[in-house]
């Protein structure tokens, strides 16, 4: 949306962008939520995976409160936001963070104090700082091993210039660093929905659109999600439409790391290194190949992949 | 020889009807520390019912992969005949405990051969960690037992369980339990199943009936290493001791050992629910460390304390 806004030159008002930062930030809580679960369930710790999803339960129920959605929330529109947080509203979330807060800690501690869980996490999975640069990965995963990149605060949106993250890295380059920086960045998401929903401005939510952009123009903006650095590029088209609208989701760089992460693994080693980095496949499925000599460009539908993938099993 | 019969007849029935309640009461104790409702604690039961109704379909034409989950559970419930449930053991005879660690042995060669008999990638890795985890966990309970066997002068069941407390069995003791874990699958020994690395291992193309026998073996390996436990180390309390009717005595036995048995399983599955899966690797040294604490009983056996 702020790709759209930045192509039509429309910014939101300051309120709208205090909730869209809240939203987000309650969003990037239950993502790291359900990761640490799924990581709990690959290794085999269902306890962690039940726990961590029980305490995600309180957070939809707040982006439910707020947003009217569980999950996928509707929330934005071009030029603000849909729906506003009442005033009730905000005493009824600053128990529900606390409970969070303190419930998390819990876990961390739990899970810091447990010798078998670090002897999996521990030196598995190692992505050093100059190979994780050369390649590009960003989000948590990069953020593991000691390499300070968060678009909310490299370029900031929404209202991440007035509430600042505090950028978290850890120098293990392991497994380990990545759960780490997830569980750390949590309670920082508790924190700045704090600060939201303390200094919550007053005024309208959404800036009346008068006019449709003109064709042609474009707008790009870089959204910290939590799994990472995520993409979206506009250019405007005429009707109402966009003439072209790319995404480049954060799964495209860090799948780019797995083979230097799981060399010289064994086979218990990788699907947490996998799960390590939060892979969103769905977010990939595209194939694009690119003649080197010849510059052509094929890119691949999903039936043509696997179409190449059961003739190559030899399934066909 | 009628005699023989009904102990045997009542083995059978204790080892293979009571086993997947000792089951179901894992999983309930399981979802109370997640958090859960959990599943009813006859759930077990109605598992192998409904996988025994189902179609049996078979990957190959191989006899191994129809034949393994045969042995393996006939193996584990010819294992069970030779030991104590509360009642002097079904079969019995010079050297039956060797008998026992052969019988115990066939069922996890019987897991690995029929993972092997999928020819699924996943199946040999299963089965490859399944018998790297045989060689490292069965020296140690052949070891337990022999310490036991050692301090009775005696290499027959009914011969081990003394009751006079020495340094030797209180350290083979503790040497069966860890290895308890590893032999019955439980976390953070679940390698050979491992379901979100090789999902499942051995298991991956059993369907229907061979499924529920190598589930319900399973079951039964449960009970049968809980009780092994209580009646060679611990044996008490033995109500033949009291003035009461010989077949009241016994049925008291029967009831104290399913109890102890309960106890035992909540403990290891309490490990199990607080605990990641380990690698095959770090395994191995953990079967280590423990091979060298009940060699040292050992030891202490021989010098005679």
């Amino acid at each position: 949306m702020e790709s759209v806004e930045e192509a039509a030159g429309i910014r939101a008002p300051r309120r709208a962008r205090y909730i869209r930062t809240i939203l987000l930030e309650l969003e990037r809580i239950h993502s790291h939520l359900l990761w640490l679960g799924i990581a709990g369930h690959i290794i085999g710790f269902d306890t962690v995976l039940m726990q961590s999803w029980r305490m995600r339960e309180p957070v939809m129920w707040a982006a439910e409160k707020i947003t009217g959605n569980r999950k996928t929330y509707g929330q934005n529109l071009i030029g603000g936001v849909r729906r506003d947080i009442e005033k009730e509203l905000i005493p009824e979330l600053f128990p529900m963070l606390d409970t969070l807060e303190q419930q998390w800690k819990k876990v961390l501690d739990a899970i810091a104090g447990d010798t078998t869980l670090k002897a999996r996490l521990e030196g598995v999975g190692i992505l050093p700082a100059d190979k994780a640069r050369d390649l590009c990965v960003v989000g948590p995963t990069v953020r593991g091993s000691d390499i300070p990149i968060d678009s909310r605060v490299d370029h900031p949106y929404a209202a991440y210039d007035e509430l600042v993250p505090r950028v978290i890295t850890f120098t293990g380059c392991d497994n380990w660093a990545r759960v780490l920086v997830r569980m750390h960045e949590t309670f920082e998401s508790i924190r700045l929905i704090r600060e939201g929903l303390k200094n919550l401005p007053d005024g309208p939510i959404l800036t009346q659109v008068e006019e449709t952009p003109p064709p042609g123009r474009e707008g790009m903006i870089v959204v910290e999600a939590p799994r990472g650095e995520a993409i979206h590029y506009v250019i405007t088209g005429s009707d109402y439409r966009p003439y072209r609208w790319r995404v480049r989701a954060p799964t495209y760089q860090q799948l780019q790391a797995l083979p230097s992460m799981i060399q010289h693994a064994t086979v218990a080693d990788v699907p947490i290194t996998l799960g390590s980095m939060d892979p969103c496949f769905s977010c990939t499925e595209r194939l694009e190949v690119i003649d080197v000599k010849t510059h052509k460009v094929k890119v691949y539908s999903n039936e043509e992949i696997l179409n190449i993938s059961r003739r190559k099993y030899g399934r066909g | 020889m009628a005699h023989m019969f009904v102990k045997i007849a009542v083995a059978v029935i204790l080892v293979v009807g009571f086993s997947p309640f000792l089951e179901g009461v894992m999983r309930k104790f399981k979802a109370v520390i997640h958090s859960r409702k959990g599943p009813p604690v006859y759930q077990p039961y109605i598992d192998i019912i409904k996988l025994l109704g189902k179609e049996d379909l078979r990957v190959s034409d191989s006899i191994l992969l129809r034949l393994a989950p045969m042995v393996c559970f006939s193996s584990v419930l010819v294992a069970s005949l030779f030991v104590s449930f509360g009642f002097s053991p079904a079969l019995s005879g010079a050297g039956d405990l060797v008998a026992f660690l052969y019988f115990i042995t066939l069922s996890s060669v019987a897991v690995a051969i029929g993972g092997l008999a999928t020819a699924s990638p996943y199946g040999g890795l299963g089965a490859s960690r399944e018998l790297m985890t045989l060689f490292a966990a069965e020296p140690i309970l052949a070891l337990t037992l022999i310490v036991a066997g050692i301090k009775a002068q005696s290499m027959q069941m009914t011969d081990l369980p003394l009751s006079a407390f020495s340094i030797s069995m209180a350290i083979a003791a503790i040497g069966l339990f860890l290895i308890i874990q590893v032999q019955i699958a439980k976390l953070p020994f679940d390698i050979v199943e491992a379901e979100q690395e090789i999902m499942e291992g051995p298991f991956i193309e059993y369907s229907g009936p061979g499924l529920a026998l190598f589930k319900w073996s399973f079951y039964m390996k449960e009970f049968l290493f809980a009780t092994l436990f209580w009646r060679i180390f611990i044996n008490w309390p033995d109500f033949r001791a009291f003035p009461m009717p010989g077949l009241l005595a016994n049925i008291l036995n029967i009831a104290a050992n399913c109890v102890q048995a309960v106890v035992l399983l909540i403990l290891i599955e309490l490990i199990d629910a607080t605990n990641p899966r380990l690698r095959i690797d770090q395994s191995l040294r953990f079967c280590g460390v423990v091979f060298f604490t009940v060699m040292c009983g050992l030891i202490f056996a021989f010098i005679g304390s």
